[in-house]
């Protein structure tokens, strides 16, 4: 990221923070959108961290840490989303939209879909650790420090939130297998 | 499946899905931005650099005093004392605690939930607050909260020492340092280069003997202009609090929370002690009472949100 931008986003340059939203925008949304499962939920953590972000810019004292800095602020807000759909999960919802998505040969439609029912039941940190690592190649010390957590809990959360996928992908597995075993038998 | 094929599995499945954000959505963020103020750096964490154990004892040997700021920025026109320029809040109901406080170190930064919360990170000392709707926790890592309407902020600190400058980049301490009571530090502030503070008053929060001081820049223009400033470290030297800047008045209540007067006289009374008035259903509660009381009845002062306001606290 462009310090002099940060440097005079932080000075109350709209321009220069729009040219950082612009520039961060997608990043934030894919990863919004990996944690929570939802569009609109995603937007809304998105538009929520760019304007936390800019109100609470001038308290970044180093530009350099503006990556991290700007992942905790996200990732609190993706919290915020989750919680106020646990909050709101028995209203009805439209359904979202996902607009365009890249075809996915490699994982059966079973696969996707067991993995989505695990996510959905991980709590919303184990959820971030997860797409944080996996999605964004992010170390496990690196989590720690954006998340503000020791880094035996980010191993802690990673390690449920595999361990409750695995677990989904197996119990998906297992009818289908013993009902392989039954037509070849 | 093995580790691989699960980080492999994993990876695909998290590849499919939008990574595009609508142009609206950004475009109303940005408009948002346009009419959303930007804080003003406010108590930054110091980092550490070379203070050895030594100086770190000594700091926390000092920090035996509470401070409390309301920063505010007022409008053009105003001042210490001067006209609301701010618009009235509409009453937001005070909910009832029905359990104990929240804890409020470990809330993440963002809006405050109405209700109670309690600071713990201030050594032997802990202080329960009670927020209506429209409080805030900064995400600066100290005990800090915001009315965003007003721009005043409050926060908690314990004193370690006083700069000599704040402008001075080069952060000079008061040598040696203020000493341990309220009136040493009242005495010290008085003393800082630029500030104007007014003579201590002797005041009573939540039981506490206490001083309050109003600190303000001498001179019409901002001395320290584009410069980080300090006056205040604080919380075993890890807090530097900046000075007030033109435009700002801050206001300090410093509370002695350590000698034998303060214990005898949070025993001897109990119930409830209004501070200033106010409506009830805006008010923002503080309540400081020791964390090692033995069972006394911790006292309450409540400082109005209109008075914080309009400076008349």
């Amino acid at each position: 990221m462009d310090r002099t931008l940060i440097e005079a986003a932080r000075s109350g340059d709209e321009e220069a923070f729009a040219s950082i939203a612009r520039g961060s925008a997608d990043r934030l949304f894919a990863v919004a959108h990996r944690i929570l499962r939802d569009v609109g939920r995603a937007e809304d953590a998105v538009q929520q961290t760019l304007v936390t972000a800019w109100r609470q810019l001038p308290e970044l004292r180093e530009v350099d840490r503006f990556e991290a800095w700007i992942h905790r602020i996200f990732v609190h807000a993706c919290y915020a989303e989750a919680k106020r759909a646990r909050r709101w999960s028995a209203n009805v919802r439209m359904l979202s939209v996902d607009g365009p998505s890249t075809p996915d040969t490699a994982l059966s439609v079973a696969t996707r879909d067991a993995l989505d029912r695990g996510f959905r039941r991980l709590p919303p940190n184990q959820c971030a650790v997860f797409v944080l690592h996996h999605y964004l190649d992010l170390p496990l010390r690196e989590i720690a420090e954006t998340l503000g957590v020791p880094v035996g809990t980010v191993k802690s959360r990673l390690h449920y939130a595999t361990e409750s996928l695995r677990a989904a992908l197996e119990a998906d597995a297992r009818p289908s297998t013993t009902a392989s075993r039954e037509r070849m038998a | 499946m093995t580790d691989n094929d699960f980080d492999w599995t994993a990876r695909l499945w998290l590849q499919d899905g939008p990574s595009q954000l609508a142009d609206r959505v950004l475009d109303a963020a940005l408009d948002e931005i346009h009419v959303t103020r930007q804080r003003r750096a406010w108590w930054p964490a110091r980092r550490f650099t070379s203070m050895g154990n030594t100086i770190r004892l000594a700091a926390g040997v000092a920090a035996i005093v509470l401070v409390t700021v309301v920063g505010m920025t007022l409008l053009p026109g105003g001042g210490p004392g001067g006209p609301l320029t701010t618009p009235a809040p509409s009453p937001t109901p005070m909910p009832t605690p029905t359990s104990g406080p929240a804890s409020f170190d470990s809330h993440a930064p963002g809006a405050l939930e109405p209700g109670a919360y309690a600071l713990e990170h201030l050594g032997p000392f802990r202080i329960t607050f009670t927020v209506p709707v429209g409080w805030e926790k900064l995400s600066a890592p100290a005990t800090i909260w915001a009315q965003p309407d007003s721009n005043a902020r409050l926060g908690f600190m314990t004193v370690d020492n006083v700069f000599i400058d704040p402008c001075d980049p080069g952060r000079s301490l008061v040598d040696p340092p203020v000493g341990p009571t309220v009136d040493d530090l009242a005495t010290a502030l008085g003393s800082v280069v630029g500030l104007q503070a007014t003579t201590p008053a002797d005041f009573t929060l939540s039981g506490f003997t206490a001083k309050r001081i109003d600190l303000t820049v001498i001179g019409a223009s901002d001395p320290c202009a584009d410069v980080e400033t300090a006056f205040l470290r604080g919380n075993n030297g890890t807090l530097d609090v900046p000075a007030p800047g033109q435009h700002e008045d801050y206001r300090l209540w410093i509370v002695d929370v350590d000698g034998q007067r303060t214990c005898d006289h949070a025993g001897r009374e109990s119930g409830s002690q209004r501070l200033a008035a106010g409506r009830p259903s805006g008010d923002l509660r503080l309540d400081l009472a020791r964390s090692d009381h033995s069972g006394r009845v911790p006292q309450f002062g409540t400082l109005s949100r209109d008075l914080l306001r309009a400076g008349r606290y």
